[in-house]
C-alpha cells in the first residue's frame, strides 16, 4: 500500500525541457510520495495541461530554453487566471541566476528552489506554504466569496491569537479594509505594522494606497516615491504604478508616462513594455509607443506572452505616425498568427482600412472599411470603436466617424482614458477642432438624462427617478458614471423607504459587480461598495428578504 | 573575498571531496546501505559548503537579505530535524532544540541565507562537539538571537596542530563558516541596526556561536 503523506494527493506538474532534470525532479517528488505527477517540456505543453487539469503544485524551470522563460510563463498563467489561486508555483533556478530572477519579477512565484534540489528542499517549502494556507484559510475562503466583513472578522480572530501569523493577518486585514473602502482604518493597520517593523515594503505600499483612496494624492506619492528610493524597493513596480496613478488622477498624464517608463527600465519585462506602450499611445507620444511595441514584439515573438492587442496598437501607432506600409506588414503577420481570433480580425480590418487610406489606396480602403463595418457590433468606449471611427474619418465619412466617436464617449463619459483616445483619434485624422463637439454632443445628452433623474429624486418621485436612471443605463450599459449613479440612487431609495427591498438590493449588487469588472481596483467603486454595505447593514432586520 | 581565505576554502572542499571519494571507494568494494546513506549525507553537506563558498565569493560586501516574517521556532525545528546523528568522524552527536521560551512568535529574516549560515555554524559545532549540540533562540533587546552551543574543547581547543594539514584545514573551515555567518548577519538590516555574530567560550565548557538579527 502506498505511503500517505500530507502531500501525496497534490496533483503536480513538472515543467522542464531537460529530460534528466525532469527525472530528477520526479524522483524527488516520489521521495515525498507525490505520485500524481505530469510533465511538460515546453511552455505550450504546460499551458495545455494547466487548461485541462487543476494542479496543486507546479515545479517550473526558469530557463526553459525556449522562447518563453519560466517567469514569463508564470505571468501568463497568473494574468490569464489559468492557475487556481490555490496552486503553488515553485520556480527552479540555478544559483547564479537566482538573484536576478528573484529581484526582477512582478508576479512572484510562491517559492524559489535553487539547483541542485533535494526532496528536503521541496518538503520544507511545501510544509511552510501549506501551514500558511491553513492558517489563512478561513480568511481566504471568505474573500473568495467576496464576504469582506466575514474576512475581516476572521483577520481579527487570527490577530487575537497573537501567533506566528500576526503579520500575515495584518496584511490581509489592510487589504480587506481597502477593498471595503475603509481606507482610514486600513491606513491605521499599516501604520501599526510599520510601528513594529519600519520600512516594510508591503506595509508602506498599503499605507500609500490607503492615502490615495482617501484622496491624499501628494502624501501617497511621497510614500511610494520613498519606496522607490530605498534599496529594498527600487524595483518595486507597484510603487511606480501607484505614483503614476496619482499623477494621472491629478491630470499629469505626461508625468505618469515618465513614471511608467522608469518602471520599464528597472524591470524590462514584456508586461511593462505593454503598459508603457499603451499609455504612451493614449498620451499621443507615438514615438515612445512605437519604441515600446517594437521591443515588445521582439520580446514576445513566438512566445505565449504575445497578445493580439499588442499587434493592433502597434499597427495603429504606425498608421498614426504615417508609416502605413509597415502597419500593413504587421497586420499581415498578425493575420496569420491570430487567424482564429475574431476580435483581432475585426479590429485589424479597421486599421487596415486606415493604412490603405494613408497609402493612397482609396478603393482598397473603402472595400476594407465595408468589411470592418459588417463585423462591428455595438459602439463601445474601446479601441475597436475608435479604430473604426478613424477609418470612417480617413475615408471621407465624417458624419459616420464623428457619430461613432460620440457613441464611444457616451459609453463611458467619465473615463478620462477614453477621452484621451478620442482626442488622439481626432488629432491623427485632422479633425482636432471637432473634439469639443464630439465630447459635448455625447456628454450633453447623457448629463441631461442623469440630471433629470436626480431632479425627480429631489422631488421625492423616487420610483420615477429610478426608472429614468435605469433607462439611461439600458442605453449605456458600460457607462461607469451612470452605473455609479444608478447604484447610489438605488441605495438612497432603500434608505429613504427604510425597507430592505430584495429586488433593489440585488440590482445594486449586479451594478457593483459590473463596476468591479469595468473599473478593477477603483477607489470610487470601493467607496460605493462601502455605501452599499452600510445601506444594507442599516436596514438589516427591516425585512426577511436579503440580497444574495 | 580574501584570496587567502578563498584558497583555503578550496583546499577544504578538496579534502571533503577526497573523503567522499574514499567513502564511494569503500562502497564500490562492498555495497552497504548505511554507508551509502552517510555518503549521500556528506555529499549534501559538501554541496551546501559549495553554495556557501559561491555566495561569499560572489556577494562579499553586498549580501542583502530578502527578509519576510517567519517563525523562528518552526525554522529551528526544521534545522534540528535535518541534523545527522553522527559527525564526519563518525562520533555520535545529539543535536537538540533548546526551550526557545523567549523567542518571539515571528521575526524577520531571510530563510535561505540564515539556513546557509546556520548550516555552516552547525557543521563546525558538530566537528568539535563531544556528544551534544544545542540550538536555541531568544530575544536580546531588539535582536533575535539564535545560539548554537557545543560541548567540545571551546575556541582555544587544540584543533590546529603545526604540520597537520587536515587539522589546519578544520580551523580554516571554521574561518570560512564564520565569514559566511558574518556576511549573512550583516545582510540583515533593520533601520540603522545590522546583524552580528558572536563566538565565545561557554563557562561550563565548549563553544557558543550566536547570530543576532535586528
Amino acid at each position: 500500500m502506498a505511503i500517505q503523506t500530507p502531500y501525496s494527493n497534490i496533483p503536480t506538474l513538472v515543467i522542464d525541457d531537460m529530460p534528466t532534470q525532469q527525472t530528477t525532479l520526479r524522483g524527488q517528488l516520489q521521495m515525498l510520495h507525490i505520485a500524481k505527477v505530469d510533465q511538460a517540456t515546453t511552455a505550450e505543453d504546460a499551458i495545455r495541461l494547466v487548461k485541462s487539469k487543476q494542479y496543486g503544485l507546479v515545479l517550473c524551470d526558469f530557463n526553459l530554453n525556449q522562447k518563453t522563460d519560466g517567469q514569463q510563463l508564470l505571468e501568463h498563467l497568473r494574468d490569464s487566471g489559468m492557475l487556481s489561486p490555490e496552486c503553488l508555483f515553485f520556480m527552479v533556478t540555478a544559483e547564479n541566476t537566482y538573484k536576478s530572477v528573484a529581484s526582477a519579477s512582478e508576479h512572484k512565484p510562491d517559492a524559489y528552489l535553487l539547483k541542485p534540489i533535494t526532496a528536503g528542499d521541496i518538503e520544507d517549502r511545501l510544509k511552510a506554504l501549506l501551514d500558511r494556507r491553513n492558517a489563512l484559510l478561513s480568511i481566504n475562503q471568505r474573500l473568495g466569496k467576496n464576504d469582506l466583513p466575514g474576512a475581516l472578522a476572521q483577520c481579527n480572530a487570527l490577530l487575537d491569537k497573537k501567533d506566528r501569523w500576526t503579520m500575515q493577518a495584518l496584511q490581509s486585514k489592510g487589504q480587506t479594509l481597502l477593498q471595503m473602502g475603509r481606507h482610514e482604518e486600513a491606513r491605521a493597520v499599516y501604520e501599526q505594522v510599520l510601528g513594529v517593523r519600519a520600512g516594510l515594503i508591503w506595509a508602506q505600499l498599503g499605507q500609500a494606497k490607503a492615502l490615495k483612496a482617501g484622496g491624499k494624492l501628494e502624501e501617497a506619492k511621497f510614500i511610494a516615491q520613498s519606496i522607490i528610493g530605498s534599496k529594498d524597493g527600487e524595483k518595486n513596480v507597484e510603487a511606480y504604478d501607484l505614483v503614476a496613478a496619482c499623477l494621472e488622477a491629478q491630470g499629469d498624464t505626461q508625468g505618469a508616462l515618465w513614471m511608467l517608463k522608469d518602471s520599464a527600465v528597472v524591470m524590462p519585462s514584456a508586461r511593462r513594455q505593454r503598459i508603457v506602450g499603451e499609455t504612451a499611445y493614449r498620451n499621443g507620444d507615438l514615438e515612445t509607443a512605437k519604441d515600446c511595441f517594437t521591443r515588445l514584439a521582439k520580446a514576445t515573438k513566438g512566445a505565449v506572452t504575445a497578445q493580439p492587442q499588442d499587434a493592433l496598437t502597434h499597427a495603429q501607432t504606425l498608421v498614426d505616425l504615417g508609416e502605413p506600409a509597415e502597419a500593413l506588414r504587421l497586420l499581415d503577420a498578425g493575420g496569420t498568427q491570430y487567424k482564429n481570433d475574431p476580435q483581432f480580425t475585426n479590429v485589424a480590418l479597421a486599421i487596415r482600412a486606415q493604412a490603405q487610406a494613408r497609402a493612397g489606396d482609396e478603393a482598397g480602403a473603402k472595400a476594407t472599411l465595408a468589411k470592418a463595418r459588417e463585423t462591428m457590433r455595438r459602439a463601445k468606449a474601446d479601441f475597436a470603436t475608435v479604430a473604426l471611427a478613424k477609418a470612417e474619418l480617413m475615408t471621407g465619412n465624417e458624419e459616420a466617424g464623428i457619430k461613432l466617436l460620440e457613441s464611444a464617449v457616451a459609453s463611458d463619459h467619465e473615463n478620462p482614458r477614453v477621452k484621451q483616445l478620442i482626442s488622439g483619434a481626432l488629432k491623427a485624422t485632422g479633425f482636432e477642432a471637432k473634439l469639443a463637439q464630439v465630447v459635448d454632443g455625447a456628454v450633453g445628452e447623457l448629463n441631461s438624462r442623469v440630471t433629470s433623474a436626480k431632479g425627480l429624486f429631489r422631488d421625492s418621485r423616487i420610483d420615477d427617478a429610478l426608472a429614468a436612471i435605469e433607462a439611461a443605463l439600458k442605453d449605456y450599459p458600460d457607462n461607469t458614471g451612470v452605473l455609479l449613479q444608478a447604484a447610489q440612487m438605488n441605495c438612497m431609495s432603500l434608505r429613504l423607504k427604510k425597507q430592505l427591498n430584495a429586488t433593489v438590493a440585488e440590482r445594486v449588487r449586479l451594478y457593483m459587480s459590473r463596476l468591479d469588472s469595468l473599473m478593477p481596483g477603483s477607489d470610487r467603486v470601493a467607496q460605493m461598495h462601502r455605501y452599499y454595505r452600510e445601506t444594507l447593514s442599516g436596514l438589516a432586520g427591516s425585512t426577511a428578504a436579503q440580497p444574495a | 573575498m580574501n584570496p587567502q581565505l578563498a584558497a583555503l576554502a578550496v583546499h577544504d572542499l578538496k579534502n571533503a571531496l577526497g573523503a567522499l571519494e574514499g567513502e564511494l571507494g569503500a562502497l564500490e568494494a562492498e555495497p552497504d546501505r548505511e554507508l551509502a546513506r552517510a555518503a549521500r549525507r556528506h555529499c549534501a553537506q559538501l554541496r551546501q559548503r559549495f553554495v556557501a563558498f559561491l555566495l561569499l565569493y560572489r556577494d562579499s560586501g553586498d549580501l542583502r537579505a530578502l527578509s519576510s516574517d517567519e517563525s523562528p521556532l518552526e525554522f529551528l525545528r526544521g534545522i534540528v530535524a535535518a541534523a545527522p546523528d553522527a559527525n564526519e568522524a563518525g562520533a555520535s552527536i545529539l543535536t537538540r532544540l533548546g526551550s526557545c521560551e523567549q523567542a518571539p512568535p515571528y521575526w524577520f529574516f531571510d530563510v535561505r541565507l540564515l539556513r546557509l549560515a546556520l548550516d555552516a555554524a552547525l557543521h563546525n559545532a558538530w566537528r568539535f562537539a563531544r556528544s551534544e549540540v544545542c540550538v536555541d533562540a531568544r530575544m536580546e533587546g531588539d535582536f533575535l538571537v539564535i545560539s548554537i552551543d557545543d560541548d567540545g574543547p571551546g575556541l582555544g581547543g587544540p584543533d590546529a596542530v603545526a604540520g597537520d594539514e587536515d587539522a589546519a584545514s578544520a580551523t580554516w573551515s571554521t574561518g570560512l563558516g564564520t565569514e559566511l555567518c558574518r556576511a549573512v548577519a550583516r545582510g540583515h538590516i533593520n533601520g540603522s541596526r545590522e546583524g552580528w555574530v558572536r563566538l565565545a567560550d561557554r563557562p561550563q565548557g565548549g563553544a557558543r556561536f550566536e547570530i543576532g538579527l535586528p
